[in-house]
């Protein structure tokens, strides 16, 4: 048996290959255009496509049939194998033909033919493997006459004696023709087979290889009959094995796609499917059968004409519509996504992207919660991304984050392994929408800058635009805005999912068909990153409080100040640093309202400070330290200016700040406005003395080279600063009631900052403290110093009186004089001037400078007439101070000029005429050394003219006085005139007496001297006594006193009355 | 300065005198009854007062009008006022003082008080009645104490009767 087995191998491979040959004699057949319907033979030509696949999975088919068959044959052929010593089927049949000549029994003849028969056709089946030159007709000769030997003797009653029925002959017979070549034969043979025989075992061999032919031949309507001739026993006798049932649909199903039916084609191909996938009991997919290569084969062949038959129809929407028809929604089969996908990538295949992304699209419409919806989805991208649909792609990547996004209902339902997937898809996606977006907008901004440069252009040219319509600033800053939403949809979805963040690679089963594994490997953008971008994006599209939070993050999110692993694709961090700053004086620059100005100063500080501490090396911390320390002072945080201020000046004291190089020259710049900043501070919070040292401090170092850029900027100011500090502990000092100490400040402001512009007010506030404290020496010495040094400024007006009052406190009044003349030079007031003069002229007078007083009351008596008083007093003094020098004559001026400007005067005064008669009176003591001059002498009568005439002139002249009726000059006057009489009288009696006279005539003569001297007595006591009665009025003077005298000398009876008292001590 | 200094050490000098050696003290009462024009010269001698710091007032008054301190003799008599001096001779030199001084009407409020304390003092009334005459030309008042030193005088002045006789004629003359 095993021989005959051995033997019949070669024939089963030889077999195996005519049904190749058949297959591909039918394509031939239709590849040839035998076809009168252009459809159908498109149709044919695409299925012609398809079938070298179809072919080969086909051939495994019916080998495995053949397989089967054999069996069959065997088992036919069990006689033989009682002749298992023969070695050879040739062997066999001489055996056989020996046996036939011994046998004499019809019946036994009959077998040994039958099974020469079979020998025979094994033998022409072997043959036909070894020899090729030999024409497969001659081959199976033998055995086809043999067979129809068989047959021309049957009859049934004979073969059913040795259990041979027809069919046991009609089909090796068929078989025998379809080997030859005979194929018109043999579908003669198995049409009488399933026809005649229609129970027989080989009924559904013999209608499949019928179907198989007449599919051959093109026959589609035939052989889908057949086919289902096929199906419909296998369904007779289900528990029974079908094993061309699975081809039988298959080919059923190619046979009605051949004819065109499609929905019936379908429903068989669905057939096929169902019966290659089961569902297991945990839900996973598995195959039905065993998976090997022949399934999978099938399996794509039959997806792959079913996608033929959907692009036939109405593409994805028809593969909905079957599954309505055949399935209820709960029982859809688990292969379904590789319906939508085999279709999508025919539709690929044939460059038709839309109807290929359709199809994905359509599949996720109808299982959106599908676990490979997402999947499905980047194929439909990938499509697009194929065909060349930008839009499209980024419509889809858009709908992909809204529909699967970690925000998303899907991505809840999803267990880690898908989340991953998705999530990795998503940081893609989100980054591409983003950086797409994000380069649109620098594009825009850039054809913008462009554009406005045309204009700009043709306006200077006189040219008119024709260019295209300028891009709005606001359609870039949408641009830009929708990519930083997209950057903060990826940021979003990196904080829901922290821990998907790392790479992976994920292998997720979703169905048996192709989509088995899909391994993405997540991109590797760094969170801090998308930061950054998301700021650029915020900043450009002027939200600068988001570009702020966006930059803050990118630098200071993760960054600890080394790169970690997280990092290692983003190395910007300082740069985002420094943006947020920038983006912070961008929003700064948008607000007005002073609170909010100062609260995002506050904010940008603070980064400010974090910037410059992380980033230490930076080669802008510096600045930005810098900056801020200003900006603190600016807010009056001046504490933490002193602070923040402290540090940075004592890292910078640490560096090189040498002149001599341009690092250097940025440090030291650095140094000074940091100095500069804490001094400010210090001096706000009235902490004058370390303003003070501080300052002292940056203008060592700007001292350091006198000739730099920095020197010019910033050495005024701070020394002006410098000696402002100082100046203000004098303030304190003065508020502290310590005016010699707050003197000593000043002073040290003209003595350390000389150049300051407070210098001047330090040095006069030092002259007012002197004065108060009364440090004249001191206050003299700066005084005259503030006077040379600054003549034209307008303190130094009043440095003269200042001066003045300390020359007089000091008693020095020749220097009081100097400063009183030089106001009276100088002022531009002219009533101070006018006193001035005045005072001038009496401090002269006290130095004793008596020429310049009398040349300062001349001038002032000259000069100012108004007002009277001083008018007057100055001509007084005038009088006195000649009448000191003895110069008589002008003295005298002096006088007559006071009693003329008395006289001459509407508004007299009592000193006016006080000193109107002081003048008559001097002047009429002048009259009265001229009346004592004058002697009376002989002749009497011309001396007594001379005399009376002096003594009317002196008379007169102290009438005057009198009449001004003051009393000190009117005693004086009266007591005068008195005497004068009394002089008169009294030189009259004593007169010379004329010679030659005799006793007598001398009697008479003296007789007649004292009748003419008595009037002149009477006169004189009538004048005294007017003296006496005025001190009655309680009114003392020496002239009354001496007028009491004079009357005691005259009248002694009267008034030499002395009081009596006890003598003395 | 220098003269300031100089009155000052000459008053300590004087007060140094009238602690050291026996005090001049002026009688009780008025003890000289032969005024005349020579009286001024007539010893004083009577305590003028029980008090010893009168005294001592009144010598530093006369001690500083015979250096011609005023200010020195004005605080000394001030101060023997205060000590109750009731002396006519003593209140006789500060009225005196107080006119030279030509303040009258102090002058004439001292002399009252001398005449309140010693009401029959000759020498009172008779400086009295030149000082309403002279100095105050009130002759009504110097006839009075004209008058009044007559009575009161140890023996009347020839003079004086030639005085009132010419008062009364000039008031007289006057009221006719």
């Amino acid at each position: 048996m095993k021989m005959v087995c051995r033997a019949l191998k070669p024939l089963s491979m030889l077999l195996a290959m005519w049904l190749v040959i058949l297959s591909l004699s039918a394509c031939s057949l239709l590849n040839n255009g035998l076809f009168a319907d252009p459809e159908l033979e498109k149709q044919v030509a695409e299925t012609l496509a398809e079938l070298p696949q179809a072919r080969d999975h086909l051939a495994s088919l019916r080998e495995q049939a053949n397989e089967v068959s054999l069996l069959q044959d065997v088992s036919l052929l069990q006689d033989v194998s009682s002749l298992q010593t023969v070695s050879t089927l040739q062997d066999v049949s001489s055996a056989y033909q020996e046996a036939l000549q011994l046998a004499d029994k019809p019946l036994v003849q009959q077998e040994i033919h039958r099974r020469l028969a079979h020998i025979n056709l094994q033998l022409a089946e072997e043959r036909q493997i070894n020899d090729s030159l030999t024409k497969p007709q001659a081959i199976y000769q033998d055995a086809i006459e043999s067979y129809l030997a068989l047959l021309e003797g049957y009859s049934a009653s004979s073969f059913t004696e040795v259990n041979t029925s027809l069919d046991q002959l009609l089909y090796p017979l068929a078989k025998a023709y379809e080997m030859s070549g005979d194929i018109p034969n043999a579908l003669l043979i198995f049409d009488r087979l399933v026809t005649d025989v229609p129970n027989s075992i080989y009924y559904s061999e013999a209608q499949f290889r019928r179907a198989e032919i007449l599919f051959a031949a093109a026959n589609y309507s035939k052989a889908s009959q057949a086919y289902k001739a096929v199906i419909q026993r296998a369904g007779e006798a289900p528990d029974k094995p079908a094993p061309f049932l699975m081809n039988a649909w298959y080919m059923a199903g190619w046979s009605d796609f051949k004819l065109g039916h499609y929905n019936a084609a379908l429903k068989a191909f669905f057939t096929v499917l169902d019966r290659q996938f089961s569902q297991s009991k945990n839900g996973e997919s598995v195959f039905a059968g065993q998976k090997n290569l022949v399934n999978d084969s099938l399996v794509n062949d039959t997806l792959r004409v079913m996608s033929l038959a959907f692009s036939y129809k109405a593409g994805p929407s028809t593969i909905g519509d079957i599954l309505d028809q055949l399935y209820s929604p709960s029982a859809e089969p688990i292969y379904v996504d590789r319906l939508y996908q085999n279709l999508a990538n025919l539709y690929l295949e044939k460059k038709r992207f839309i109807d290929s992304a359709a199809t994905f699209a359509a599949y996720i419409d109808r299982y959106p919660t599908s676990k490979i919806a997402p999947a499905f989805h980047v194929k439909q991208i990938n499509v697009y991304v194929d065909g060349g649909f930008p839009e499209r792609v980024r419509e889809q990547k858009q709908a992909y984050v809204e529909a699967y996004g970690v925000k998303s209902n899907y991505w809840a339902q999803m267990d880690a392994d898908s989340q991953q997937l998705i999530y990795q898809r998503l940081t893609v996606y989100i980054d591409e929408l983003a950086s797409y977006y994000h380069h649109l907008a620098q594009a825009k901004q850039q054809q913008r800058k462009k554009q406005l440069a045309t204009i700009d252009g043709l306006k200077k040219s006189n040219l008119k635009s024709n260019s295209s319509v300028l891009i709005t600033e606001q359609e870039i800053y949408d641009l830009y805005q929708q990519a930083g939403d997209w950057y903060e949809v990826w940021i979003a979805s990196v904080a829901e999912s922290p821990d998907l963040i790392a790479s992976k690679t994920i292998t997720i089963t979703i169905t048996t068909t192709t989509i088995t594994t899909t391994t993405i490997t997540t991109t590797t953008t760094p969170l801090d990153k998308v930061w950054f971008l998301l700021g650029e994006t915020r900043f450009e599209s002027q939200d600068y409080q988001r570009a702020i939070i966006a930059y803050e993050n990118a630098a200071y999110g993760s960054y600890g100040g080394e790169s970690t692993t997280a990092e290692q694709g983003f190395q910007k961090h300082n740069e985002a640093a420094y943006a947020a700053l920038l983006a912070y004086d961008q929003l700064i620059s948008t607000v007005t309202a002073t609170q909010q100005i100062e609260d995002w100063q506050a904010a940008k500080n603070d980064s400010a400070l974090l910037f410059a501490n992380t980033f230490k090396a930076d080669p802008r911390s510096n600045t930005v330290l810098t900056q801020t320390i200003q900006s603190l002072l600016n807010l009056k945080s001046y504490k933490k200016t002193i602070t923040v201020g402290q540090a940075f000046v004592d890292r910078l004291d640490s560096m090189d700040k040498s002149m001599t190089t341009q690092e250097g020259l940025e440090k030291q710049k650095h140094y000074v406005i940091a100095g500069l900043s804490i001094a400010h501070a210090q001096r706000e919070l009235s902490q004058f003395t370390l303003a003070e040292q501080s300052y002292e401090k940056v203008l060592l170092v700007l001292s350091e080279s006198a000739d730099s850029a920095l020197y010019q900027n910033y050495y005024v100011a701070t020394l002006d600063n410098y000696a402002a500090s100082i100046y203000q502990q004098g303030v304190n000092q003065i508020a502290a009631n310590n005016n010699t100490v707050a003197a000593n400040h000043f002073m040290r402001v003209v003595s350390l900052a000389p150049a300051s512009k407070i210098r001047v007010s330090a040095q006069r506030d030092a002259i007012t403290l002197f004065i108060q404290t009364q440090q004249w020496q001191r206050g003299i010495a700066v005084m005259s110093d503030f006077q040379q040094r600054f003549a034209n400024n307008p303190a130094a007006q009043a440095i003269p009186a200042q001066l003045l009052l300390a020359y007089q406190s000091l008693e020095d009044w020749s220097g009081a004089a100097v400063q009183a003349k030089a106001i009276a030079i100088n002022d531009p007031n002219p009533q101070v001037q006018q006193q001035a003069l005045y005072s001038a002229a009496e401090f002269y007078q006290q130095a004793g400078d008596i020429e310049n007083a009398i040349d300062s009351y001349r001038s002032y008596a000259h000069s100012y007439t108004e007002p009277l008083a001083e008018n007057m007093e100055a001509q007084y003094r005038l009088s006195e101070l000649y009448a000191g020098k003895a110069a008589s004559d002008k003295r005298a001026y002096w006088l007559r000029k006071l009693m003329l400007t008395h006289k001459n005067t509407l508004a007299a005064t009592e000193r006016s005429r006080y000193l109107a008669a002081f003048a008559a009176i001097n002047l009429a003591e002048n009259t009265l050394h001229g009346f004592q001059l004058v002697s009376l002498e002989h002749p009497l009568k011309k001396s007594l003219v001379r005399k009376r005439k002096a003594m009317q002139v002196a008379l007169t002249a102290y009438q005057k006085a009198l009449a001004y009726d003051v009393e000190l000059f009117s005693t004086q006057a009266t007591y005068r005139i008195a005497d004068i009489y009394a002089r008169f009288a009294k030189e009259l009696l004593n007169s010379e007496r004329p010679a030659g006279l005799s006793a007598l005539e001398l009697e008479q003569y003296d007789f007649l001297l004292e009748e003419q001297a008595y009037p002149f007595e009477e006169k004189a006591i009538d004048f005294y006594t007017i003296n006496i009665e005025r001190s009655w009025q309680g009114i003392d003077s020496e002239w009354i006193r001496s007028s009491y005298q004079a009357l005691a000398e005259l009248i002694p009876a009267k008034y030499d009355k002395r009081e009596m008292l006890p003598e003395r001590i | 300065m220098k003269l300031i200094f100089f009155k000052i050490m000459l008053l300590v000098l004087l007060s140094m005198t009238y602690s050291c050696a026996s005090v001049l003290k002026l009688s009780d009462q008025s003890s000289s009854n032969s005024f005349s024009e020579q009286s001024s010269t007539a010893q004083v001698t009577a305590k003028v007062t029980n008090s010893k710091e009168a005294n001592i007032a009144f010598n530093k008054a006369l001690a500083a009008i015979k250096i011609n301190d005023s200010s020195a003799a004005e605080n000394a008599f001030k101060t023997m006022l205060l000590e109750g001096v009731k002396s006519p001779t003593a209140l006789n030199h500060y009225a005196i003082f107080l006119r030279e001084q030509w303040r009258m009407e102090e002058a004439e409020d001292i002399y009252l008080r001398a005449l309140k304390y010693s009401p029959n003092n000759a020498m009172t009334h008779w400086n009295l009645a030149i000082f309403y005459e002279l100095y105050r030309g009130d002759y009504k008042q110097a006839l009075v104490h004209y008058q009044a030193y007559q009575q009161f005088a140890e023996s009347p002045d020839k003079r004086v009767v030639y005085w009132i006789s010419d008062l009364t004629r000039r008031l007289e003359k006057e009221s006719s």
